[in-house]
């Protein structure tokens, strides 16, 4: 069953005597139940739009979005008490401590007090919960966000950029909190640039770019789609080596650091002996697998050439 | 609903704002109270005796015909009835003791305070949301508009109405205490807190009326300071030049009916038209509150928030 399905969904920002933003284009997007969901992309690329739609916060120009089966924003209501949320820096009351913004939104779901507690609790701030908001740092604001979201036990959690701010252990912290909340069997739906966070944290991720989906799937899947293939070659006289390597009929591509070996990684130990018997030895051999990041700007940047001018 | 309400209630009751406001005024209650209190001082039966015989020699001149009132502006009374009507030995009371009874004017000349406070109450309370950002917070929360408008301005015109009758009501026993203690507290009838009652009320009414009027146009303008800047340039100058420049149009102006209202008096709305009702006055004024939050609600509802 899918949490979420977007279709056709697009978005235009009608600015007074200015030009027309399109910030999402014909987008369709499917997010399975259970698990972290990455939605990656640049700056710019209609996450927060897109994220803004599924909360009713900003209408579709065009497309349908769902949300627990329910039609948004129509049906939004009924599910809102299922759905948890930030969107982009949390936005509280400034002068309000921690706690008072807390009880205010719990109060309209009833939440009670205990709760607020343990969600701060549960995010590192119970000590600060009485100071101010305008005291915290923007990584506690997240931490506050994030504890808001969680007061009301959500089945959906939609988070953008959660990692904002916050410092290396925060991140840790975050990430294991999200993985443990995908593997209760909620659904975490984060949008960040950051992607070694996301290639950490998510099960299944779509990138988006201008406005467009231009991926999506399970993490493997994606980084299979990848342009790279082959083996990574490291030795100390690597022309020495490319030229082994020719003779031998391996295909091989002379880099400034290492040699890209178009062969499996069946062939490792074919590579490794060619080299040895030419008195070569390897110091790295590694299949040449593509990380998020790669994939991300591959992607992006085809389809920003594939946009039209 | 009633959930939201609650929350709406203890979001007003944390805002900084309104506890400022409302000690300021407290403040001004105190320091206006202590003034009356230093400058009342009770008449001495010197004072007394010389206020009988002023008030005893002017009567015998009226009676002796030297105001040369003419006939017809005695109404059929003989003179001397007429001099016992219009002449009244309080009007010749020594002035320098606070006059209890003089309460409802001072209200009234003070009101502008609670109109003032009940404007940049409401005001606040929408525009704080759009500048924190918080209104998107809310509306994850509570996606239904126009429920979350209709109970802001619902807890925000009971806070506003219950601090300016508190607030009134603490003026009134303070100067109370002052015209008890150094004062005077003759003329207290029955129609007298009758007619203190209606003003409290009144004013009351009218500082809602400020908050409905400084929500609706933060609500629209998305920002306290915006909308309180719209509010002072229209009711100080768009009004007034439309009294000079456009002659009848008085009695559908804000600031005229305002007047009317609070005073209660339909001869006070100005030479310049005719006179008109308090029931005129509370008609624009309503009209005016429901178109300006009809335009907030239409464009709440239909309005991207980023």
């Amino acid at each position: 069953m899918n949490v979420i399905e977007i279709e056709g969904l697009r978005k235009d920002y009608r600015r007074f005597r200015r030009r027309t933003v399109r910030a999402v284009s014909e987008l369709d997007l499917e997010v399975p139940e259970g698990g972290v969901f990455g939605f990656l992309g640049p700056n710019g690329a209609g996450k927060t739009t897109t994220i803004r739609c599924l909360l009713g916060l900003v209408a579709p120009t065009e497309g349908r979005v769902r949300m627990l089966g329910a039609e948004i924003p129509r049906g939004l209501p009924e599910v809102v008490r299922q759905v948890g949320s930030i969107v982009e820096a949390p936005a509280l009351f400034p002068r309000f401590s921690g706690r008072r913004n807390l009880q205010i939104l719990a109060g309209l779901d009833g939440i009670g007090r205990r709760t607020v507690e343990d969600a701060l609790e549960k995010v590192g701030l119970a000590e600060r919960a009485g100071d101010r908001v305008r005291t915290y740092s923007l990584g506690m604001r997240q931490r506050l966000g994030i504890a808001a979201a969680l007061t009301k036990d959500p089945a959906v959690l939609i988070l953008d950029e959660p990692a904002n701010g916050l410092d290396p252990a925060g991140i840790v912290e975050v990430r294991e909190l999200l993985r443990r909340l995908g593997a209760e069997g909620r659904t975490v739906f984060i949008s960040s640039h950051i992607l070694a966070e996301v290639h950490q944290t998510a099960d299944r991720v779509a990138i988006l770019a201008n406005g467009r989906c231009v991926a999506a799937g399970p993490v493997s899947e994606v980084l299979a789609s990848s342009k790279g293939e082959g083996l990574i070659v490291k030795l100390r006289d690597l022309e020495a080596g490319h030229a082994a390597l020719t003779a031998a009929g391996i295909e091989a591509v002379l880099e400034e650091e290492a040699l890209r070996v178009t062969a499996s990684a069946s062939d490792a130990e074919r590579i490794s002996r060619t080299l040895a018997e030419r008195g070569l030895y390897v110091t790295e051999l590694r299949p040449d697998e593509a990380d998020l990041e790669t994939v991300f700007l591959e992607l992006t940047r085809d389809a920003d050439e594939e946009a039209p001018a | 609903m009633i959930r939201l309400v609650l929350s709406e209630f203890l979001r007003i009751r944390s805002r900084r704002l309104v506890w400022v406001l409302a000690m300021l005024i407290v403040l001004g209650v105190v320091v206006g109270s202590a003034i009356a209190a230093a400058n009342s001082h009770p008449p001495t039966a010197a004072d007394l005796a010389q206020a009988h015989a002023n008030y005893l020699s002017e009567r015998a001149s009226c009676i002796a015909g030297d105001f040369h009132m003419p006939s017809a502006m005695l109404g059929g009374n003989t003179l001397r009835q007429w001099c016992d009507e219009n002449l009244r030995e309080a009007d010749f009371a020594p002035g320098d003791e606070f006059v209890l009874s003089t309460l409802p004017g001072i209200l009234k000349g003070t009101s502008f305070l609670l109109i003032v406070m009940g404007l940049v109450i409401g005001s606040s309370s929408v525009g704080a949301d759009w500048q924190s950002g918080s209104m998107s917070t809310l509306l994850t929360w509570e996606p239904r508009r126009l429920r979350v408008l209709a109970v802001r301005i619902v807890v925000v015109t009971a806070a506003v109405f219950f601090l300016a009758i508190a607030l009134q009501a603490l003026l009134s026993l303070a100067l109370a205490a002052v015209a008890a203690t150094r004062g005077d507290t003759t003329g207290l009838g029955g129609t007298w807190l009758q007619d203190l009652a209606l003003v409290i009320a009144r004013i009351g009414a009218m500082a809602v009326f400020g908050a409905v009027v400084g929500l609706s146009v933060s609500m629209i303008g998305r920002a306290t300071a915006a909308s309180l800047g719209v509010v002072f340039v229209y009711l100080a100058v768009v009004e007034n030049l439309l009294r000079e420049h456009v002659p009848g149009i008085a009695p559908w102006l804000l600031s005229t009916n305002s007047v009317v209202f609070v005073s209660g008096d339909p001869l006070i709305g100005g030479p310049e038209t005719d006179a008109f009702s308090v029931a005129h006055a509370v008609a624009v004024m309503t009209i005016y509150a429901a178109v300006l939050v009809a335009v907030a609600a239409a464009l709440f509802r239909s309005r991207d928030v980023e």
